[in-house]
């Protein structure tokens, strides 16, 4: 069986795109390739990423042009058929901005850009990104944003968490939804949602940042293993 | 416009005399304004060069000393790591924060003319006292963040501009305030000159900076009014849009509100709340509203909440904060960059080739900064107030486009050489490069890309527009280098060639108006006042300080020392830069240096700042060994060997003698241990004029230090791992209160001798602590500073999450022991089993160490010959963590 093919998206401003093309590469032992905002043509790939960084600058608000981008054309033309696409950080932003996920993102409640490792709660493990966690499991991962706080009007929020379409959700690194261990103020502390067909992944927290044990932690590596082992199985 | 003189150009009747000599003939306007800028103190180092040849610069790992770009040492494998330290001190002094995180252009530029990557960046800032309101402010730098864009905005609006070069981000109503001075009630329109505003372009689906042509003041006569579930009632024009809920954010037009939508109120300095639209009507009400007319598009942008992060996608690892009092008029903002290459594609700023291509990229060329680096040469005034720059913000964006389309453009093998296009601009950037190659250039100024009408030859020169860069370019191969300017939408201008005569020949419609041997500009007359000692020295050092009463309460004293904003945890700070991008830092920061990775090998690069302004004001001398000594132990504390120094020397006006007697005083004790430590000066940077009226800075060398370590497994890390490790001090603790942050915080003197410095013993301590960490003895090892060893203790305890029990083995007065700052020490802990093996070490090197607790429990507890100290762990981290932010938010 031959190897998974990742599409790491770049727009001028991404700044993780090279992090996820190492895990990708070095970590994961898959391809990557980086595609430039201009390309429209995602077809050749199986899994597409869409890093964090600050795409256009977000001199807007975040995302908000990414989204106007040719190449989101072909990252929704390849949502539509079903493969795998996952936003981390302004990668989720931009995946909100262009409606492939629902609800948004606002400023942190406390208004300043926040860096630092938090606690996660993976909530549903029946999707093609979490099939190798627990349900339950605490994940340590970092964050760093300034826009990450996920809003949903109530009746959206309602159906979300009855589909299971929240993936990740901050807690305390026992598993409790604590208000201190909230980083950003997000509704019912979410971190990370996928859309209802489940092949549209987007979260706040870096997983490329915790692939290694080097870099303190490696609980975001079986992300990516997830979609690579659920694309081999598919393919 | 009247011809300036030479001395309203900031040279002297000596230095003009010097040029027409030189030139044999009258220097005209176009050459005496080159020369004002180069030989002014940022670009000539007239007053500090002499003294800066004491630093030792060399070392067999070095490739690049001073002279350059950056410093450039060897770390094997064929790769290099590029340093430069730079300061921004001036242009911060209204909005330090924003300095610290977005004014890096210039020191990234730096490390990227070297041909390598930016991997880290360190800040190291000096502010006034945190009780004061102002200073507050700067640190905490406020931006409020509201994101619209749309045609007639309220006054309040902010929108980001660049208004001659100087990117700002201010309300809409002070800009028609500014080109339309009075008010009148009938529609106003102003042109302006030099103006961009950040727009978005619908064909190219880009944001670009776009000329903007005119500013509009109206009243207009009906507004909607929205009333919200939360009692919330907004005014706004029909077509004014505002952020709602619908499937996802979208900005709706007030006039189709509807009841029940979902809108987000931004209050002031607040974060945007989700509310429900109660009720919209109409409302006959005359309003201010403004707009602005921009080039080809009417689609601009207004401020969607600068954070103070930086956005070029390199983390800022590591730095140090002081507050003193002296720095409330002048903070200072010094940042090192750190680049990570291969040594064979490594470039010099050096035009060589006789007939290859000056080629400048980047961003268009205007009317800012002409003459910033003289600037930056004269002090802060009252007058200087208004001469100040509006608040820089920079332009990350442009930069980050700058770096990936440099380093693409160095791979095609086009390029022969790199310089930045910092302070003066072109006429430095194509002087130094063409006086290093002992070369001349010819410029033809008519292609350099320009923002504005009507410049002059004069203005074109000295324009100091960030985010622009100067290739050499090997002739016939331009067409590569275009292609890949082309690729990242950044203007590619041919503006020179190089010639053999050594001459830098200007042209500008076809005449010549410069003409200057290259090397003469890059040659500035050097001045020698007298250092003269001041008077504060002898008084303040004589400040007895081995006779202090003992406190009655060790625990409060302990505690208000954690406290301190010197002391106290900077995690406030650090949080809000992004410090792991790169996926190469391995310590991150809160501990002594920070560590990086270096991919593909088992190798990692330490880095640091550091620099006790305090220390160097109570003993230039001595507080510049210390400053290299310090350093040099946190690198030493990560496990890895020092190896090269970059530094930022911030001093008052060079023109004084007693600034002249500190600086020399401070360079001298740097050049000493940098000599003694063996850790070479490789590049760095003269802040001069650090002062106002009012208030002179503690004169502060700050030195940014670089160390390698072998083998990422061997690091050590500050925290205390396992429960019964032996606490070990090494070194030797003397009753040194002097200078101390203990005399400062509990008894509110800056006085006394600062500790004593013996070099030998720092090397030895650094020696045991790198053997050590190579022989895996320690699970911790820390630095013992500010503070002293009670901190230190502090420190590792909170970092490890467990707690530590001591006894002090001293008879000297257990608040001496406790807080002195004695030099070349370390605490370290270790499994009781490594013990034997240590002693051997420390015998072999003749350090003393001397086990002096345990870790252990949840709580922290000293005695000496009674209790001093039981405090729980959870009490100590609360005030520890978070002191700068109660500091702030008081």
């Amino acid at each position: 069986m031959g190897k998974v093919k990742f599409a790491v998206v770049v727009f001028p401003g991404t700044n993780c795109d090279m992090d996820c093309y190492y895990v990708v590469k070095e970590v994961l032992g898959e391809e990557a390739d980086y595609v430039w905002h201009r390309e429209e043509d995602l077809s050749p790939y199986h899994c597409i990423i869409l890093p964090g960084g600050f795409s256009y600058g977000d001199y807007l608000r975040t995302g908000a042009i990414a989204k106007l981008s040719p190449v989101m054309e072909g990252v929704r033309r390849e949502a539509e058929k079903g493969k795998l696409v996952i936003g981390i950080c302004n990668g989720f932003q931009i995946l909100v901005e262009a409606g492939l996920l629902p609800g948004a993102l606002l400023k942190n409640t406390n208004l300043r850009f926040l860096c630092k490792f938090v606690h996660l709660r993976v909530e549903n493990n029946q999707t093609p990104f979490t099939h190798l966690y627990k349900e339950g499991e605490v994940l340590r991962m970092p964050i760093a944003h300034y826009e990450g706080r996920y809003f949903a009007p109530p009746p959206l929020l309602q159906s979300l968490e009855k589909n299971k379409q929240v993936l990740l959700r901050y807690s305390d690194p026992e598993g409790k939804l604590k208000e201190e261990a909230n980083p950003n103020g997000s509704l019912n502390f979410i971190a990370g949602i996928v859309n209802e067909k489940g092949n549209v992944f987007g979260l706040m927290p870096h997983p490329e940042r915790c692939s290694e044990e080097v870099l303190s932690s490696e609980d975001g590596f079986r992300i990516f293993k997830s979609m690579a082992d659920w694309m081999k199985a598919q393919l | 416009m009247k011809r300036p003189t030479y001395k309203e150009l900031g040279l002297t009747r000596y230095e003009y005399e010097r040029i027409k000599r030189a030139l044999g003939r009258e220097p005209n306007l176009v050459e005496l304004g080159m020369f004002s800028v180069l030989w002014s103190e940022h670009c000539g180092y007239k007053h500090s060069r002499r003294f800066l040849k004491l630093f030792p610069t060399q070392a067999p790992w070095v490739i690049q000393g001073p002279g350059e770009n950056a410093g450039v040492v060897d770390i094997g494998d064929g790769l290099c790591i590029a340093m430069k330290m730079e300061s921004h001190n001036h242009p911060s002094a209204v909005e330090p924060f924003q300095g610290a995180a977005t004014g890096i252009g210039g020191i990234v530029r730096d490390i990227l003319a070297m041909g390598t990557r930016p991997i880290a960046l360190l800040d190291s800032l000096r502010f006034g006292s945190l009780s004061s309101p102002r200073v507050k402010y700067l640190f905490q730098g406020v931006v409020s963040g509201i994101s619209f864009y749309g045609n007639c905005l309220p006054a309040e609006e902010k929108v980001v501009l660049k208004i001659k070069g100087n990117m700002e981000c201010i309300s809409i109503e002070e800009l028609a305030n500014r080109f339309i001075p009075i008010k009148e009630d009938f529609p106003q329109a102003a042109e302006m000159e030099d103006v961009q505003i950040l727009s978005f372009d619908m064909k190219t689906r880009s944001i670009c900076w776009r000329r903007a042509l005119k500013v509009f003041r109206r009243k207009a006569p009906s507004f909607m009014e929205v009333t919200t579930t939360s009692g919330r009632k907004i005014l706004a024009t029909p077509e004014h849009p505002l952020l709602a809920f619908r499937e996802g954010l979208r900005f709706v037009n007030v006039g189709e509100l509807e009841q029940g939508d979902t809108v987000f109120l931004f209050q002031d300095l607040s974060y945007p709340r989700p509310t429900r639209v109660l009720r919209v009507r109409d409302i006959k009400e005359e309003r201010w509203v403004f707009d602005v007319e921009v080039e080809d598009t009417h689609l601009f942008l207004t401020q969607a909440g600068f954070a103070v992060h930086n956005c070029i996608g390199v983390p800022t690892v590591a730095g140090e904060i002081y507050f003193e009092e002296s720095y409330e008029d002048n903070p200072l903002v010094n940042v090192m960059c750190v680049g990570l290459g291969r040594i064979e594609e490594l470039q010099r700023g050096r035009a060589e080739g006789v007939g290859n291509l000056a080629v400048l990229v980047g961003s268009s060329t205007g009317r800012d900064g002409i003459a910033g680096a003289a600037f930056a040469s004269v002090e802060l005034g009252p007058e200087s107030e208004t001469k100040r720059p509006q608040v820089q913000i920079g332009d990350p964006f442009s930069e980050k486009l700058l770096i990936e389309a440099v380093l693409e453009a160095i791979k095609t093998g086009a390029i022969v050489g790199v310089q930045d296009m910092g302070a003066a601009g072109i006429t430095s950037s194509t002087s130094e490069t063409a006086a290093r190659a002992g070369r001349g250039m010819e410029l033809d100024l008519d292609k350099v890309p320009l923002r504005e009408k009507g410049m002059t030859p004069f203005e074109i020169m000295l324009s100091e527009s960030q985010e622009r860069m100067l290739l050499i370019v090997r002739k016939g191969e331009e067409g590569k280098v275009k292609k890949v300017m082309e690729k990242w939408g950044l203007n590619y201008a041919p503006i020179g060639v190089v010639t053999p005569d050594g001459v830098l020949r200007v042209k500008h419609r076809g005449e010549v108006v410069a003409e200057v041997p290259a090397k003469l500009l890059a040659e500035a007359p050097r001045y020698r006042p007298k250092p003269v000692k001041p008077a504060y020295v002898d008084e303040l050092t004589s400040f007895p300080t081995d006779n202090l009463p003992e406190p009655e309460d060790y625990q409060g004293v302990f505690l208000q020392l954690l406290a301190s904003p010197n002391i106290a945890s900077k995690e406030w700070v650090y949080e809000q830069y992004d410090h792991m991008v790169l996926l190469n830092t391995v310590i991150y920061p809160g501990g002594d240096a920070s560590l990086l990775r270096i991919k593909g090998t088992r190798k990692g690069i330490a880095v640091k700042t550091d620099g006790n302004g305090r220390y160097v004001y109570l003993n230039p001398y001595r507080g510049g060994m210390i400053a290299v000594a310090e350093a040099a132990r946190n690198i030493s504390a990560t496990g890895a060997q020092p190896l090269a120094i970059t530094d930022c020397l911030n001093f008052g006006s060079p023109e004084k003698g007693e600034v002249i007697w500190q600086f020399s005083e401070a360079v001298r004790g740097m050049a000493k241990a940098a000599s003694y430590l063996n850790i070479p000066i490789i590049s760095g940077n003269v802040s001069f004029y650090n002062e106002s009226p009012q208030r002179r800075v503690f004169p502060t060398p700050v030195v940014g230090m670089l160390g390698l370590i072998e083998d990422i497994d061997n690091r050590l890390t500050t925290g205390f791992k396992k429960e019964g490790d032996l606490i070990a001090l090494v070194g030797e603790t003397f009753p040194e209160i002097g200078a101390s942050e203990y005399l400062k915080e509990i008894f509110g003197k800056v006085a006394g001798e600062p500790p004593l410095v013996d070099l030998e013993r720092e090397w030895r301590a650094n020696k045991l602590c790198i053997e050590g960490a190579r022989m895996k003895l320690f699970s911790s090892a820390h630095d013992i500073s500010e503070g002293g060893l009670a901190v230190a203790l502090a420190e590792s305890s909170i970092l490890g999450k467990i707690g530590a029990s001591l006894r002090l083995p001293t008879s000297m007065p257990p608040s001496y022991y406790l807080f002195s700052e004695s030099q070349a020490r370390f605490l370290v802990s270790l499994s009781p089993e490594n013990l034997h093996r240590l002693e051997g070490l420390a015998e072999e090197l003749g350090v003393p160490i001397t086990v002096i607790g345990e870790v252990g429990g949840k709580r922290l507890y000293i005695e000496g010959e009674r209790e001093l100290i039981n405090l729980s762990l959870k009490d100590i981290e609360k005030i520890f963590r978070f002191a700068i932010q109660r500091a702030i938010e008081e």
